[in-house]
């Protein structure tokens, strides 16, 4: 299901307590949801279609990636606490979804939401 | 500055078919293998990028200085992906209207034309659009595509790269298709 096909754009919002990616689209002829859910969130980004460029484009169209070596994730560290610094795993995940544009997230994990019918906009 | 992504997996195909977690993806997938029964692809590997300074920003500027469009560009274009939402995105210069807003606006007078920018690129010899939402604003206002606002984005890398990642996700061609349908229509 390509992010062309949702039927709203994409946005990262909470639900369940987490910070969550959330999508619809169409499927056998109803509207379903999905998501990718993320656990202890640091830091959120986003950057709307027209100011990506092809680094938050190219790898990460449609697919969550991890960005290592994240100067961003260095300098969230450097502004934590020390007795706090090594508290968690803090990873630096990108992903680019069409039209709605590159959503980042510094978190410890992250999870796909399982396939339910309806869609968020009903929520 | 430099970084390097590690890919995870392609989640969006999860859509419609996976009862799947992350954990599931990772605990069940070895890396590069298609999940025949998900249809998900999980690709592990370093790919190392470099980006320069200050490369964020203006892409849209320097396309407009950088290409002028010949007449009718569009005339025989095709589109980059088979579906489209009736809503404009956020973050675009119609947020918040949809299609028949915008085409609504266009027949009145209230929007020109060249309100309405469509972008394209030249890929193989095809020419493929990547504002698929703005062509069909125009094309329901019943305006001819030689008098469109085409804007020639060959060549800039981030368009390049969206235009990519819709062809290959559309698993298009870079011939495009001719025609496209709005999402969730049958």
């Amino acid at each position: 299901m390509p992010s062309t096909d949702f039927l709203t754009d994409a946005s990262l919002c909470p639900w369940g307590g987490f910070p969550t990616l959330r999508f619809s689209y169409q499927h056998d002829g109803a509207a379903h949801r999905g998501g990718i859910r993320f656990k202890r969130v640091l830091a959120t980004r986003t950057r709307s279609e027209r100011c990506c460029t092809e680094w938050h484009i190219q790898e990460a169209y449609d697919t969550l990636v991890e960005v290592r070596d994240s100067s961003w994730v260095d300098e969230l560290r450097a502004d934590i606490p020390v007795r706090w610094r090594d508290e968690q795993e803090m990873h630096h995940y990108m992903i680019y979804l069409d039209s709605a544009g590159c959503f980042e997230v510094v978190a410890a994990s992250w999870e796909a939401l399982p396939e339910e019918a309806g869609s968020w906009e009903s929520t | 500055m430099r970084r390097t992504i590690l890919v995870l997996s392609v989640l969006l195909a999860l859509a419609g078919t996976a009862p799947a977690s992350a954990a599931f993806l990772a605990a069940n997938s070895p890396p590069g293998e298609k999940l025949l029964d998900t249809g998900c692809l999980k690709v592990f590997g370093d790919l190392s990028r470099e980006l320069p300074p200050g490369s964020g920003g203006a892409w849209l500027e320097r396309a407009a200085e950088c290409f002028v469009a010949p007449a009718n560009a569009l005339g025989e274009a095709n589109f980059a992906q088979r579906t489209f939402s009736e809503s404009f995105s956020q973050g675009g210069k119609f947020a918040g209207q949809t299609i028949d807003d915008v085409a609504g606006a266009l027949r009145s007078g209230r929007l020109s034309p060249a309100d309405v920018p469509v972008e394209y690129a030249v890929r193989d010899g095809n020419t493929l659009i990547l504002n698929t939402r703005s062509a069909q604003a125009l094309e329901r206002a019943g305006i001819p595509r030689s008098q469109w606002n085409a804007v020639n984005v060959t060549g800039d890398a981030a368009a390049e790269a969206r235009l990519t990642g819709q062809l290959q996700r559309n698993n298009l061609t870079n011939q495009g298709i001719p025609t496209v349908r709005p999402s969730g229509g049958n």
